[in-house]
């Protein structure tokens, strides 16, 4: 939590669990490209992208 | 890796929500046709469901533990089983409170004290807006969810004005006291009725918009 204050840390995953607990903001990418970015907590409730929706709710990858 | 258990465990929780909301109509139905007749016969019939309508709300509740603990629900999923657990208790408690409409046949002897009309209308309405509440979260349907809770306002507004038509007749008659006040009880039962399908539309609302909404 101290780093947070100096730091940036971007961490690549494929664990949703890990993904929502730990980041503040999260970004999904399908085959290189950026779908969608914003609030961890507006990804995993409401995520505007279906892609996103259906990636994160396990609808495919 | 598709998850196909996780599909249909989800498929039947919706499943088994509408099938309580169908028992909850039809728990509701009986019971105000029962007190209007007062027909004790079918309002028994009514008060022997409940066990089957508790069992059922059970185990929509364990199947959404289930899929919370083991399946970590994202997004529009998570947003359905919230849906879901809300939606299940708000119509547990319409079917309680049918429950107690159903016991009223037993206590009133000897016919009304008044025609039931306003009270036929006031569930008439209550039944319109549980039966669209469940049919918009059967087919997604916020906007039939707000059509549905508006109906709210007609349901006051007879609560209100039954309530005081009883008030008076109690003070002209105190002989009917006892009588009336069943009647204010079923009134105020139908109003919490309404009120529990405004709770069941703003879960709609909520499923498939993720917007927090009062409807009533």
């Amino acid at each position: 939590m101290d780093l947070k204050k100096d730091y940036t840390i971007v961490i690549v995953t494929h664990n949703m669990q890990q993904a929502a607990r730990i980041s503040d903001h999260t970004g999904f990418f399908l085959m290189g490209e950026l779908i969608e970015f914003g609030q961890t907590r507006q990804i995993f409730q409401n995520p505007r992208e279906k892609s996103t929706e259906d990636y994160i709710t396990g609808r495919f990858g | 890796m598709t998850r196909e258990r996780y599909f249909q465990q989800l498929d039947l929780l919706k499943e088994s929500v509408l099938s309580l909301g169908e028992m909850s109509e039809l728990m509701f139905r009986d019971s105000m046709e029962a007190v209007i007749d007062l027909n004790v016969d079918l309002a028994n019939r009514t008060l022997a469901l409940e066990t089957e309508a508790n069992k059922l709300e059970e185990r929509i509740e364990v199947s959404i533990f289930d899929l919370l603990a083991l399946q970590q629900p994202m997004a529009s999923d998570l947003r359905l089983v919230v849906s879901a657990l809300k939606i299940s208790a708000d119509l547990r408690r319409i079917v309680g409170l049918s429950i107690n409409i159903a016991k009223i046949p037993g206590k009133i002897e000897g016919g009304h004290i008044k025609p039931l009309t306003d009270t036929k209308r006031m569930a008439d309405v209550t039944a319109y807006m549980l039966a669209n509440s469940l049919k918009a979260f059967e087919t997604r349907n916020p906007e039939l969810a707000r059509a549905a809770a508006v109906r709210d306002d007609e349901v006051d507004k007879i609560f209100y004005a039954v309530w005081v038509e009883l008030l008076e007749m109690m003070a002209k008659d105190t002989s009917i006291i006892s009588k009336a006040t069943h009647l204010l009880f079923l009134i105020r039962y139908l109003e919490r009725i309404a009120d529990h399908c405004c709770n069941i539309c703003e879960s709609v609302v909520y499923l498939t918009t993720a917007e927090r909404v009062k409807l009533n």
